[in-house]
């Protein structure tokens, strides 16, 4: 797996476009969630390793699972583009529930995590993903309005798309490995 | 809360879903050297007790209705030959050659001789590919393991006939028609194709300067980039016969579209065997990953694992792979091993002896393919254990 693959298919698993439509209004609460998330990515790809030791699964194989799940998702974000907002937390709370876990965390990202864990490129992922949720900040500067909002949409659309392809070139490259 | 908790149900159940269906556990039985000889051994002698009258070996049997099969087939006959010659060459054990032997009066008594070339066939039949690259394989292995020289006309002519189904695009014809007295066009054989390809190769070493390099080379270039779409096959081909041929060929002869070729070819070996070790005899691993492999079906992806491994290993260009190919042979390899009917087991069998060292099918058969290429692969596998013990 690429830097250049682990990027595109991280950037469209967290689907900034899609994320704007329902992150709160509070900046300092995103930033501090994708503060929180990275740190959780880190977690999950430092033990990804181990985790696929335990479950008896070569990286090879598991990298089909995570792109069964990478294809699921986009396929959601492809035909729900405006997802519905989630309950927050109050405060600073909200870094917690909802920005890093569900928007931020999302199924995909964990099981990207755990497949670099797997194939010892750790770094990258971290890399790859800080790149991603730094979108997803600077997305909270685009000001919402109804226009704002049918193009970002139509971008999670084009993201959600994207990480279909995502899906099925990993998939095709767990089936290319040995 | 009540929302966030269903999503975390939602993940968890969909979670168990990827393990059950997509992830399950890959069950990789631990192997020693010695449990593989072990295992060798009575697979060789699942053969050697089906010796029969007229160079023939027990083809199969039936252990749920007590029935030895009545059927036979010459490439499966060379087959055999060519895993005892293989043995006996490892060995030096004259017992094992002497069962090889055996299946020479068979060979003699159903050849096709034209001016040209000569093929095994039985009389009356088409000239098949596969039965006369896998008899001439197997006579190589006999040359090599004895030094004897007397079968060399035959293995020229056998080199002949494969030589002379060769078309300009360098692939090869799988029959050659007795009524039309010709090749049979665009017709080609699944496994008869690798099996032409090992045997050139092997003919080019062993008889150096007759003219089987070329032949080598245009088929190997058929088989590395156009043998998947002319002969119909979707993804790679799992064609343990052209790993052999890889290997046999080495670096030397193998131009980047070849070598490009045996990565995708371990590639869809590596996915049979993780497939492989993923299944199982009951339970939800049977109802999403099918019937585990025949014995058949486990030597044959360790036999191709272990020629790329060998290949991996000689050829920089295939260097990163060698680990990944290592561990897929030992999980396939441990497999086989482990399910083997092992002497107690055979007891329960209605002839213990034709159940005990084979390997039988879900529905209770096995046939001597099933014991062959089990053995080949594990001696295989064994030569890269050792290798690797002093690497």
């Amino acid at each position: 797996m690429s830097f250049a693959f682990l990027l595109v298919a991280l950037v469209t698993s967290v689907n900034p476009c899609r994320l704007r439509l329902v992150l709160p209004e509070r900046r300092a609460a995103v930033a501090l969630g994708a503060l929180i998330a990275l740190g959780s990515g880190a977690a999950v790809a430092a033990v990804g390793d181990a985790f696929l030791d335990a479950l008896d699964i070569t990286p090879e194989t598991f990298r089909l699972a995570s792109a069964v799940v990478l294809a699921l998702e986009g396929a959601r974000a492809l035909v729900l583009a405006r997802p519905t907002r989630e309950p927050e937390l109050g405060g600073l709370g909200a870094a917690l529930v909802p920005v890093a876990f569900p928007l931020l965390l999302t199924p995909g990202v964990v099981m990207l995590a755990l497949t670099a864990g797997g194939d010892d490129i750790v770094g990258w992922a971290l890399a790859a993903l800080g790149v991603a949720y730094a979108l997803v900040l600077l997305s909270t500067f685009i000001p919402r309005s109804t226009r704002a909002d049918a193009l970002l949409a139509a971008g999670g659309r084009l993201l959600g798309g994207a990480e279909i392809a995502a899906g099925v070139a990993l998939a095709v490259d767990s089936l290319h490995d040995v | 809360m009540r929302r966030l908790l269903l999503y975390a149900a939602v993940l968890a159940l969909g979670a168990l879903a990827l393990r059950v269906m997509v992830v399950p556990a890959e069950v990789c039985p631990a192997l020693t050297p010695a449990a593989a000889r072990g295992a060798i051994a009575e697979a060789f002698g699942w053969l050697e007790r089906g010796m029969r009258p007229g160079g023939l070996y027990t083809y199969g049997y039936d252990r749920k209705h007590d029935a030895v099969s009545e059927d036979y087939n010459i490439t499966r006959h060379a087959g055999v030959m060519f895993g005892l010659y293989q043995l006996a060459g490892e060995t030096g054990d004259d017992e094992v050659l002497a069962a090889a032997e055996h299946g020479l009066s068979f060979v003699h008594a159903n050849l096709l001789r034209k001016d040209d070339w000569t093929a095994f066939a039985e009389p009356g039949e088409d000239a098949r590919l596969g039965a006369s690259g896998l008899l001439a394989i197997a006579l190589i292995q006999r040359r090599l393991a004895t030094g004897d020289e007397s079968e060399d006309d035959l293995i020229r002519g056998l080199g002949q006939f494969l030589a002379a189904q060769q078309q300009a695009d360098g692939s090869v014809l799988g029959r050659w028609s007795l009524a039309t007295e010709s090749r049979v066009p665009g017709e080609y054989a699944k496994f008869g194709t690798g099996q032409a390809l090992w045997t050139f190769a092997l003919l080019d070493k062993l008889f150096p300067g007759e003219g089987w390099e070329k032949p080598a080379r245009r088929l190997a270039h058929y088989v590395a980039t156009r043998r998947d779409d002319v002969e119909g096959y979707v993804l790679t081909f799992p064609d343990h016969w052209s790993a052999y041929a890889l290997a046999e060929l080495g670096p030397g002869k193998l131009g980047e579209p070849e070598v490009a070729y045996a990565r995708e070819l371990a590639g869809i070996l590596g996915l049979n065997s993780r497939l492989e070790s993923q299944s199982g005899q009951g339970g939800l691993n049977r109802v999403f990953r099918g019937e585990p492999a025949s014995g058949a079906g486990l030597g044959t992806v360790s036999e191709g694992l272990a020629a790329l491994w060998r290949l991996s290993v000689a050829d920089p260009r295939l260097a990163d792979l060698t680990d990944n190919l290592s561990a897929r042979l030992r999980c396939t390899a441990g497999r086989a091993v482990e399910r083997q009917i092992d002497p107690v087991e055979a007891e329960s069998a209605p002839r213990p002896l034709l159940a005990r060292g084979a390997w039988f099918t879900e529905d209770g058969y096995t046939q001597m393919d099933h014991q062959r290429h089990p053995l080949s692969g594990l001696l295989a596998t064994l030569e890269v254990l050792e290798a690797e013990s002093t690497r």
